[in-house]
């Protein structure tokens, strides 16, 4: 079993009287890549800066590498490193002057510096000065510098902002690299719901400040029960409908050509045989990418706060 | 090296690298070049007054004044008494004499002396003794009148001295001064032979007669026990003090270093002087409102622009952050004030030569010491840094509290600029003793702890403007202020949240 290294304990927090975080546990362990998600307000960035200690935890306890937050800073510090919000640098230095001076605070060799910016794809425009990047190619070097110390927990909060695809996909690679190789811990707040199926392998759903559901993506062999979305499209509608009225005891609902049908991952084999055998054209059968998305609606009621 | 070593070195370099930071350096050392300029200028505005005290057609002028008197004189011919007529008719007759030996008596120098006191006086005793007709006294007068004018006519100014010799002899024995008087008197006698005051005409000489008349006056307190210009008793202290400046005072006249401020502020010293001090107020004023930018933005900038976040999660304390941010601020500070010290001793002997560069003297223990010009910069410009750093602290507390580089760093700057003269305000309506626990009442140290570059009566008449605070209750009053705003400041970063 891999070890936990991020660990939150019933940990609240208070603006004014406004409780934004409730009662929040969740743990993250060695290699894995958690995914933070939860609408506007839910307490979010809220919970990502009481882990680095730019706010004070009002209940509860944060231990990162086992060491305490509240009790522990400097050796908690150690292990963690992170972006939130936005990736904010001096402006008037060129990226690796910013690394350089980031490398020395966290005692770290100069060269590592050169490594980090070639990992992030930055190496090119590394000596221009950090107010002339675009925010992708700020994001990256945000990345870098995160990464500079190679730390146990990484906390990225909205990454994937301003970059492009092929920025996202390299982001994607760069932390699934570093977590299978290296073991570290990442925990990423984004908003990009398909992003978030790609590159976690769990989700952590708060809403309100408080814990709604955990769910494991991706894999497959785990999930031998778990119901899944499929997207049917038939040539003859209505014929279809009678199929699975008659022999298939199954919820579906319609829209124009399409039939949308929540199955097990066993079950689809047997019921494209009873359509094929009754007749119905199929046209395509896709699996459909919106699981995390129907959760999500499902357990933040469609985003709605003020409901 | 430490890690904490390691902050404060990121936070040097942070500062040197902003751009902001190299304008102000540039203004720093243009503000030198400004300091020469006005330099200059001040100089030349007091020979314009110079010239404008003594002008250079007295002839007329002094024809004129006698044409006058001779009107009045013939105007009143029945109406003035006999005094008054014969005070006229002396006058008339001395200017005359002025004119006849083209002697510029708005000049000072000992023939118009001389004429307008001792020829005067005899002269008017001439008359009133003819008027008296007491005919054995008027002879003697003539001859002494004769003699007198002798001296003038001969350009005898060793005579001179020699005649006043005499005619203090005389007094003594005539039992008019005591044997000190009479001692100190020919002290100053001595003084005046031996640097040959006011022998000839020179308005870059004019601080050495007023520095006699200084020591004059200086042996006359102590003489008395009073300080002439308090009007208080000397105390242990002042008695101390008194004789210290007559030894810096014959130091001076010894060595020809004349004093930024002669007198009640009868004449500056040289260009050079006058520079240093412009250095010390222009470019430490610029050195200032950069130190305050810095300062003010220190914190708040880094939190508006988001980069304190990639700080606050190092392995350090908040509180470690801050006092980097402090320490660096400081060093840079005095490496500032050091730097500037050595560009503008540069650039001052670049303007007005290296030879005039003067050492301070200062006297402890009964004898006079002297401080090496460049250290004597370099100290003097360091104190006016504790002022600066009081402000430093200000506006980094402000930066702190407010979280705004805008209100830190224009409130800062405000009560750099307006304290001091709301205080002055404030000063002159207010007498009551509480008035020095005001910490702006406190501020400019370095103007009472390098007295002896100005002369003793002006050095007592800013200590009297600025109440007479002794340097080391400021220093602990300054001390206080700042750290109340250091633990505000600490204690506000410490506990607050950084949204």
């Amino acid at each position: 079993m891999s070890k936990t290294v991020l660990e939150i304990k019933n940990v609240s927090k208070y603006f004014g009287k406004a409780k934004v975080v409730d009662n929040l546990s969740f743990e993250v362990k060695e290699g894995e890549i958690l995914g933070f998600l939860g609408p506007n307000g839910a307490g979010k960035t809220t919970t990502i800066k009481m882990i680095l200690g730019l706010l004070s935890i009002d209940e509860g306890s944060i231990t990162i590498n086992g060491y305490d937050v509240k009790k522990d800073f400097e050796k908690a510090m150690e292990f963690i490193g992170g972006i939130v919000e936005n990736p904010d640098m001096y402006g008037y230095m060129s990226a690796v002057d910013n690394l350089k001076l980031y490398a020395k605070i966290r005692n770290v060799d100069y060269s590592e510096v050169y490594k980090k910016l070639e990992l992030v794809g930055l190496k090119k425009s590394m000596n221009q000065k950090v107010s002339k990047y675009s925010l992708g190619m700020k994001q990256r070097a945000g990345l870098a510098l995160s990464l500079l110390h190679t730390p146990k927990v990484l906390i990225l909060d909205e990454p994937t902002n301003g970059l492009d695809p092929v920025g996202i996909k390299d982001l994607r690679d760069i932390l699934k690299k570093l977590a299978s190789e290296k073991g570290i811990a990442v925990l990423v707040s984004s908003h990009i719901l398909s992003e978030m199926e790609l590159m976690c392998d769990r989700v952590v759903v708060i809403n309100e400040g408080k814990f709604i559901k955990t769910q494991s993506l991706g894999d497959e062999n785990q999930n031998i029960d778990a119901t899944i979305g499929y997207e049917i499209k038939v040539k003859n509608i209505e014929k279809a409908v009678q199929v699975f009225n008659q022999k298939i005891n199954k919820e579906i609902k319609t829209e124009n050509n399409t039939i949308y049908v929540s199955l097990k991952k066993n079950e689809i084999s047997d019921i494209i045989r009873a359509l094929v055998f009754d007749d119905v054209q199929i046209e395509t059968v896709v699996e459909s990418a919106k699981t995390l998305e129907n959760m999500f609606f499902d357990v933040t009621k469609g985003g709605k706060k003020d409901e | 090296m430490s890690k904490f070593n390691k902050l404060c070195s990121c936070e040097f370099k942070k500062i040197i690298k902003k751009k902001s930071t190299k304008v102000m350096f540039i203004i720093l050392i243009l503000s030198l070049f400004a300091s020469a300029g006005i330099a200059n200028l001040t100089k030349k505005m007091y020979s314009v007054a110079e010239e404008m005290t003594s002008p250079s057609n007295y002839k007329e002028d002094i024809q004129s004044m006698i044409d006058s008197l001779k009107f009045e004189l013939n105007e009143g011919k029945d109406s003035l008494d006999e005094a008054t007529k014969n005070e006229k008719q002396a006058q008339i007759d001395t200017k005359q004499f002025a004119i006849d030996n083209d002697v510029n008596i708005y000049n000072e120098f000992w023939k118009s002396e001389v004429i307008e006191s001792d020829l005067y006086s005899s002269k008017l005793n001439i008359y009133n003794y003819k008027s008296l007709k007491a005919a054995e006294e008027e002879q003697k007068e003539q001859e002494k009148y004769d003699k007198i004018a002798e001296l003038v006519k001969n350009d005898d100014f060793s005579g001179y001295i020699k005649y006043q010799k005499e005619e203090l002899k005389k007094s003594l024995d005539a039992n008019t001064i005591e044997q000190n008087e009479y001692d100190d008197e020919l002290y100053i006698l001595g003084l005046m032979e031996k640097y040959e005051i006011g022998k000839v005409y020179n308005p870059d000489e004019k601080w050495k007669s007023t520095t006699v008349k200084e020591i004059k006056t200086l042996k006359q307190n102590l003489r008395l026990g009073i300080d002439q210009i308090s009007q208080k008793s000397l105390t242990e202290k002042t008695l101390e003090e008194t004789k210290n400046n007559i030894i810096i005072n014959e130091y001076r006249l010894e060595h020809n270093m004349e004093p930024y401020v002669s007198g009640m502020g009868d004449s500056v010293g040289s260009t050079r002087k006058v520079y240093d001090y412009m250095v010390g107020s222009i470019s430490m004023m610029v050195l200032t409102v950069m130190m305050i930018i810095i300062a003010g933005g220190s914190i708040s900038s880094e939190i508006s622009k988001g980069t304190i976040k990639f700080w606050s999660f190092t392995p350090n304390k908040r509180w470690k952050i801050l006092l980097s941010k402090l320490t660096v601020t400081t060093i840079f500070l005095i490496i500032t004030t050091v730097i500037l010290s050595l560009v503008g001793t540069l650039v001052g002997n670049i303007f007005f030569g290296a030879s005039n560069a003067q050492d301070y003297i200062y006297a402890s223990g009964g004898n006079v010491h002297t401080t090496n010009y460049i250290v004597f910069s370099i100290l003097y410009n360091l104190t006016i840094a504790i002022d600066i750093f009081v402000f430093v602290v200000f506006a980094m507390m402000l930066s702190t509290v407010a979280r705004n580089t805008a209100v830190s760093v224009g409130v800062s700057i405000a009560a750099y600029l307006g304290g001091s003269t709301i205080m002055q305000i404030v000063n002159m309506f207010v007498t009551a003793d509480w008035i020095k626990f005001i910490p702006f009442n406190n501020l400019g140290l370095n103007e009472r702890i390098f007295t002896s570059d100005m002369s003793y009566t002006s050095a007592s008449m800013v200590k009297t403007m600025t109440g007479n605070i002794p340097v080391s209750f400021s220093l602990i009053l300054l001390g206080v202020c700042v750290l109340i705003m250091l633990v505000t400041m600490f204690d506000s970063f410490r506990k607050r949240d950084i949204v």
